[in-house]
């Protein structure tokens, strides 16, 4: 489904991502973890096509998307650790032109919209400017937008942060919906616990390099995933 | 899409939320107020500024020179589209504050720029019509009404300003780019734009022999750009005579360029967006652990907000620059003023009250105190979480000002004082009545932006130079130079000049000491409905 070959890229001298390789297949639910600066974000967003990398190439079912960024990008959904939206526009305008770019019809919108909305408890508030969302009511209506055109790689950074448990229960069990329905999940967290419980897969990140990849249970073997990366984090 | 993407960017620029920074039926008394105060700038702009163009263009039609109105729209089209295009474009155009939305969507990046581009073009549009209706007005009201003069004249205005966004976005991207790796980028570009402004102040006085109407005196510096800009001179053969090959070149040439300009920059724009601005900063920086009182704090805080925001400096600080070279300059040109003087002395118009009318606007001009509360934008939540009396940092605020405008004013009064061998008595006064103004204008600002706060914006122009506090920052102003000028006309009457800007200065003070009673428990009301 997804992927990332010998991929490299750089901020002047400092390699953010050092040769990363990693395959995401169908149905897995892939956690990504690292300490802060650790080359996370900068990972997420070479495979949205935010940024461009250096070497190596991203592929999601088979298409590149340095090659072809408008295809691979019909076929994800990114969601950034900052939910920094139109605030200008309402929350159903902001989804209106999501479905919109993703060409989703009026019916199977109306659908999604009602679904998700109900689902996350914004639906008295779609109407309201977006300036007056609270940070997890937008972060929540970020996630509806990425779900309505239900995208095959699901790329999300933090997206716990700033979530209400509820939300947090509800979004988790969202992921192991799509993944069942043979979309792929990618997405990075500090919280351990999460990965753990959640993730068939999970790959370490540390200084731009992969350190540990694979499944969860094979990864952290007997130990807790806090334990592996804190030996992880304290090797030289 | 590129409609949707037009509609999306235009109302995150325009939206009536975002302008006025408050919910209009939310606060129906408020809106009423401020849409009179809008209603009477703008009457009172476009009546100003419209009376002297009817004017000019009669002057012109009389003289058989009509089409030179037609210049004048083109130059002041020209011009806002270039201050525009050069601020602008290396962040609307070159670094999208909205890349990481807009980047993972499967949208064309053509589409994207160029759906960037209308919505730039109709923010210039719209800025160009306030200053454009009133000549042409006068144009068409001397003029014969031709179904091409109409239609060539709309199309050349909609044409005119994308010659100069495709030169000028690349001169912003250049100055941007090259300043950002420089140690004092931000001071350097302050520089720049300010050595720009008064480029452009010393050309247009520099022709101007003013007569019977101020604009008279541009009508050669106006001329002369058209031989400098064949552009103009296209518009103008396209307007004024009819002739169509001419309007066809203008909008092929326009047009042309500009279709080339897109399709040549989507790479470099996609570039661009997608490198990590850094700034320079030295990292060898020693850490100091200086303790200082809270105000002093706040105060140091609002010198590092306002040279970090070059536009915020160029808006609001033009006022002391000016202050600064015209105080300068009279050194220089002695002969001429001390003749200007003479002139101005025989027709019974005192001197001190000339010097603080000059004074005044450019005091007036230097309005931070009304926008810096809004400028705190996001961090305000935070400055409110802090244990700090809401009057301390409006204080701050209304400090900060006092020490951007009053030690140039006293430096400008030492140099002209110097240069017009003003006595004791005259420079008291003036030192009385431009530090008292000084210090009501700042406590002034400071109200309006507790009034009318805009704590939501994605770029500080929208803060400094679009928002209802600034408009009323800089109208107030100029309303309060007229209601004292009125009060001492009429002191005038009855006391000598001297006694009645003595008056004035007193009443000044009074003023300003009843608002600074007032401040703490007004900025403590208001902090608690933020």
């Amino acid at each position: 489904m997804l992927e990332i070959k010998n991929v490299s890229k750089s901020y002047g001298n400092k390699l953010a991502n050092d040769q990363i390789t990693l395959i995401i297949e169908p149905g897995d639910l892939y956690g990504f973890v690292g300490h802060n600066g650790a080359g996370k974000t900068t990972l997420l967003k070479s495979i949205a096509g935010i940024i461009n990398f250096e070497k190596g190439d991203i592929l999601v079912l088979g298409k590149s998307i340095k090659d072809e960024p408008l295809e691979v990008k019909k076929l994800i959904a990114y969601i950034p650790d900052n939910p920094d939206i139109y605030e200008s526009l309402t929350g159903i305008e902001y989804l209106n032109f999501i479905g919109d770019v993703f060409k989703v019809s009026s019916l199977e919108r109306k659908d999604l919209i009602e679904q998700y909305a109900n689902m996350f408890e914004l639906t008295s508030v779609l109407s309201h400017p977006i300036s007056s969302y609270s940070h997890g009511m937008k972060q929540k209506l970020v996630i509806i937008s990425a779900l309505i055109h239900k995208p095959k790689v699901l790329l999300l950074d933090e997206p716990f942060v700033g979530l209400d448990p509820k939300a947090s229960f509800l979004l988790k069990e969202t992921f192991k919906g799509l993944c069942e329905q043979g979309s792929s999940i990618f997405f990075s967290t500090h919280v351990l616990e999460v990965v753990e419980k959640l993730c068939n897969k999970v790959a370490i990140i540390k200084q731009g390099k992969i350190v540990a990849q694979g499944l969860t249970q094979d990864v952290i073997k007997d130990q807790s995933l806090e334990h592996l990366f804190m030996e992880i984090a304290s090797e030289v | 899409m590129y409609l949707h993407l037009v509609k999306v960017f235009f109302k995150e620029s325009f939206s009536l939320k975002r302008l006025f920074g408050f919910n209009l039926k939310e606060n129906k008394l408020k809106t009423v107020l401020i849409g009179f105060a809008i209603l009477y700038a703008l009457v009172a702009f476009l009546g100003g500024f419209g009376f002297l163009f009817f004017d000019l263009a009669k002057i012109l039609s009389e003289q058989n020179q009509l089409e030179v109105v037609l210049s004048f729209l083109a130059t002041y089209t020209l011009g806002l589209s270039v201050m525009m295009a050069l601020f602008r474009s290396s962040g609307y155009i070159f670094h999208y504050k909205d890349y990481d939305i807009l980047a993972p969507l499967p949208i064309k990046e053509q589409t994207v720029l160029l759906a960037k581009l209308t919505v730039m073009i109709l923010m210039i549009y719209i800025t160009s019509i306030i200053f454009i209706a009133p000549i042409a007005f006068g144009y068409f009201y001397f003029g014969d009404i031709a179904f091409f003069t109409v239609v060539y004249f709309i199309l050349g205005f909609l044409l005119a300003p994308l010659l100069p966004i495709v030169v000028l976005s690349f001169v912003s991207l250049l100055i941007t780019t090259l300043t950002s790796k420089l140690p004092g980028a931000k001071i350097f570009n302050i520089i720049f734009m300010f050595a720009f402004f008064l480029g452009i102040f010393a050309l247009t006085f520099s022709v101007n022999e003013t007569e019977v109407n101020p604009l008279t005196g541009q009508i050669n510096m106006v001329k002369g750009l058209a031989t400098y800009y064949p552009m103009i001179e296209m518009f103008i053969n396209s307007v004024h005579h009819q002739d169509h090959v001419a309007f066809l070149l203008y909008a092929g040439i326009s047009i042309g360029v500009f279709m080339l300009y897109v399709l040549l920059i989507t790479n470099l724009v996609k570039k661009t967006n997608q490198s990590k601005r850094t700034a320079y900063f030295n990292r060898n920086k020693a850490v100091t652990f200086q303790s200082s009182h809270v105000i002093m704090t706040l105060v140091k805080k609002e010198f590092k907000t306002y040279f970090s925001v070059p536009i915020y400096v160029l808006n609001t600080g033009l006022g002391v620059v000016i202050i600064i070279a015209m105080s300068v300059a009279s050194l220089f040109f002695k002969q001429d003023i001390e003749a200007f003087l003479i002139e101005t002395t025989a027709l019974n118009v005192p001197l001190l009250p000339l010097i603080l009318i000059v004074f005044g606007f450019s005091i007036v001009m230097t309005y931070t105190s009304a926008v810096s509360l809004s400028l705190e934008g996001k961090h305000f939540s935070l400055l409110k979480s802090l244990p700090i009396d809401p009057h301390d940092i409006m204080l701050s605020k209304v400090l900060f000002n006092m020490l951007l405008v009053i030690p140039a004013s006293i430096l400008g009064i030492t140099l002209i004082s110097f240069a017009l061998a003003l006595t004791p008595v005259e420079i008291f006064l003036l030192l009385l009545l431009v530090t008292g103004l000084s210090t009501l204008s700042s406590l002034m600002g400071s109200f309006i932006n507790l009034a009318v706060p805009k704590f939501e914006f994605s770029n500080e122009v929208e803060v400094i130079k679009q928002s209802i506090a600034s408009l009323l920052a800089v109208f107030g102003g100029f309303a309060l130079l007229v209601t004292f000028g009125f009060l001492y006309s009429l002191l005038d009457k009855v006391l000598s000049s001297n006694m009645s800007l003595f008056l004035i200065g007193i009443f000044l003070y009074a003023i300003s000491i009843g608002l600074y009673v007032l401040l703490k428990p007004t900025s403590r009301k208001q902090f608690l409905k933020f």
